[in-house]
């Protein structure tokens, strides 16, 4: 690359074809391992401290390495909550988020990529516009509206509002767009195909990464909530994980280790997946973060 | 669920051949079949419209209202919102608020950016490892992580004022005094937040074409000119995009502080965040209508900081 002989004359870095740097590489490399690390440190330490028993961790010096009471704090931890059930339920809940939410959205997203309708810029600027808000403002009504449909302590309310998300509709739009030509979809059209099976069998498949994307953004978000179980769940067998926890914090005495095995099978799972799946993940967040 | 067949019988046949006839017309992106975009839309919109658009309308409604949920609602006009104006507490959440999203966003942005730079740049080997040990903390959920980090940050036993005190500095009480809270949380977010940024500066640098810094090496710039005349201007739209979510993000702020210290916001309410104060005013006070007039007048304070984000943005394209 030109690069190299320009760098030899001034720039010390050479472009961003990953040649060597020199010290400055080494340099780098050190900077990102140290955040890498101090980032990754509080999991690791949640790990550790779930297989201690709770009065090593109430000594210093703190305990780095793992113990062998995992087991044994698990069992305590089933115990004294109904952990079991709160994982279920979560499961249950952000899985029919993310999956029907993602659906939605894709269907949605694909209508506004691709169609011209008449209202289509009304609806979208409506959309915009809700984007704008913060959820705050719709706390008090959305409570008010699930006590009228007598969803208080159901998981219907849980689910059924936070199925439309806007984020998600934007980001299928904006995949869409880019990923489907129009050739495509007149392609299909010539063939006779019906819209929703040019959808389910060309659309979809191509879409996959988005698919998941926003799959995982819409799980997440509602695995991780807290608010709107704390405001509608009041019996605990109803409770979802993160609920659990607050019970665990709230309660006088309980010890240390149940608490982070408590936050461990909160987190573990989704980290599993998220590991396994990482490169696919970033690729897709990388690619649709350019408005 | 339809057919690309080119020979289709039947009833439903006629439709298809009918739609494939009308679809030959000249127009590319005129949809044919009239209802196929709305059916299409329906099942979001509808439940858009039901849960996403008319809530802060109904929302606006009963911030004019005195109401605790059961009684009759007390039409009171606007004085929930001059109440808003005089109330003490609502100010100080406000200001945590504040505080947070400038000592938070701006730093945490910044380092962001110089690591997605450095990502970008150099090109490291395992990037893809470093990208994800960085974007993990968005993976554990929320309440796992305050429930962590509680404990990292607990006085002298915490894994912090250990190392701290390793160093031979006293451990502060990073949860028991106002100061140490705001910073306490400050670290938690920036810990959850940096690898999504940077995720998100690192995408955006890619997306920059080469070209345009051989150019510039061949104007014979140097790499800071290089960085201030050509990487900031293309990112310009992406850095406003995560100004614009850290600022509307961080007035959201609920779960933390709320497992880190409780409803109250903690000693001297250092860490009382306005979402905090709306579930309290609404869910422990049972004062429907207040609530929603303070979250009507956070919802203000939020699009006045997109406008003054999108404002900003738009001085610097002039220069």
């Amino acid at each position: 690359m030109r690069a190299a002989t320009l760098s030899a004359a001034r720039a010390p870095a050479a472009g961003r074809v990953g040649r060597k740097h020199g010290w400055q590489g080494g340099l780098v490399h050190f900077v990102l391992v140290l955040v890498s690390a101090l980032v990754i440190f509080p999991m690791y330490w949640m790990f550790i401290a779930s297989t201690q028993t709770n009065s090593r961790l109430y000594r210093a010096p703190a305990a780095l390495l793992p113990g062998a009471q995992l087991f044994a704090n698990l069992h305590q931890l089933f115990n004294t909550v109904p952990a079991g059930l709160a994982f279920a339920n979560s499961l249950l809940i952000s899985g029919t988020v993310a999956i029907g939410g993602t659906f939605f959205c894709a269907l949605a997203g694909f209508s506004f990529a691709r169609f011209t309708f008449k209202g289509k810029n009304v609806l979208f600027m409506l959309l915009l516009a809700t984007l704008t808000l913060p959820g705050v403002v719709s706390l008090v009504p959305w409570y008010e509206m699930m006590a009228y449909f007598g969803w208080i302590n159901q998981y219907q309310a849980l689910i059924v509002p936070n199925l439309a998300s806007a984020i998600g509709i934007f980001y299928m739009r904006q995949y869409i767009a880019s990923a489907i030509p129009h050739e495509l979809l007149d392609a299909a059209r010539v063939d006779g195909s019906s819209y929703f099976g040019f959808f389910g069998r060309i659309v979809l498949p191509l879409i996959r990464p988005a698919v998941g994307t926003v799959g995982i953004i819409l799980f997440l978000s509602s695995w991780g909530d807290l608010l709107q179980p704390l405001i509608i769940l009041n019996s605990q067998n109803h409770y979802t994980l993160p609920l659990m926890l607050g019970l665990l914090v709230s309660q006088y005495g309980t010890g240390l280790s149940l608490l982070m095995v408590g936050a461990t099978i909160t987190t573990v799972p989704v980290l599993v997946v998220f590991v396994v799946m990482s490169k696919q993940f970033i690729r897709g967040l990388t690619s649709g973060a350019i408005k | 669920m339809g057919q690309l067949a080119t020979q289709p019988v039947g009833p439903r046949a006629a439709g298809e051949a009918t739609r494939a006839t009308r679809a030959r017309r000249p127009s590319r992106r005129r949809a044919p079949g009239l209802l196929a975009p709305y059916g299409f839309i329906a099942p979001f919109y509808l439940l858009f419209l039901a849960f996403g658009a008319f809530p802060p309308l109904y929302g606006l409604y009963i911030s004019l209202f005195r109401w605790n949920g059961l009684n009759k609602p007390q039409f009171v006009g606007l004085q929930n919102y001059a109440n808003v104006f005089t109330d003490p507490v609502f100010w100080h959440a406000l200001t945590n608020a504040l505080l947070v999203a400038v000592f938070v966003a701006v730093p945490g942005l910044a380092l962001a950016l110089v690591l997605a730079f450095l990502l970008d740049w150099y090109a490291p080997r395992f990037r893809n490892v470093y990208l994800t040990c960085l974007f993990a903390p968005q993976v554990v959920a929320t309440p796992a992580a305050a429930v962590v980090f509680q404990n990292i940050f607990s006085k002298s036993y915490g894994v912090l004022d250990q190392a701290i005190m390793a160093l031979g500095l006293p451990g502060p009480d990073w949860l028991g005094s106002p100061v140490p809270m705001r910073v306490a949380l400050a670290l938690l977010l920036l810990w959850r937040w940096l690898g999504y940024n940077t995720v998100v500066y690192f995408g955006g640098l890619q997306a920059i074409q080469g070209e345009l810094y051989e150019a510039a090496m061949v104007d014979g710039a140097r790499p800071p000119q290089v960085l201030r005349l050509v990487t900031l201007p293309q990112m310009r739209r992406v850095i406003l995009f995560t100004t614009v979510l850290s600022t509307v993000g961080l007035l959201q702020l609920f779960t933390e502080p709320y497992l880190l210290v409780g409803a109250q916001g903690g000693q001297g309410a250092a860490m009382l965040t306005p979402l905090m104060y709306v579930y309290d005013t609404a869910f422990q006070t049972f004062n429907f209508g207040y609530a929603s007039a303070i979250s009507y007048v956070l919802a203000t304070v939020a699009v006045l900081g997109v406008g003054i984000n999108l404002f900003v943005a738009r001085r610097r394209e002039a220069i």
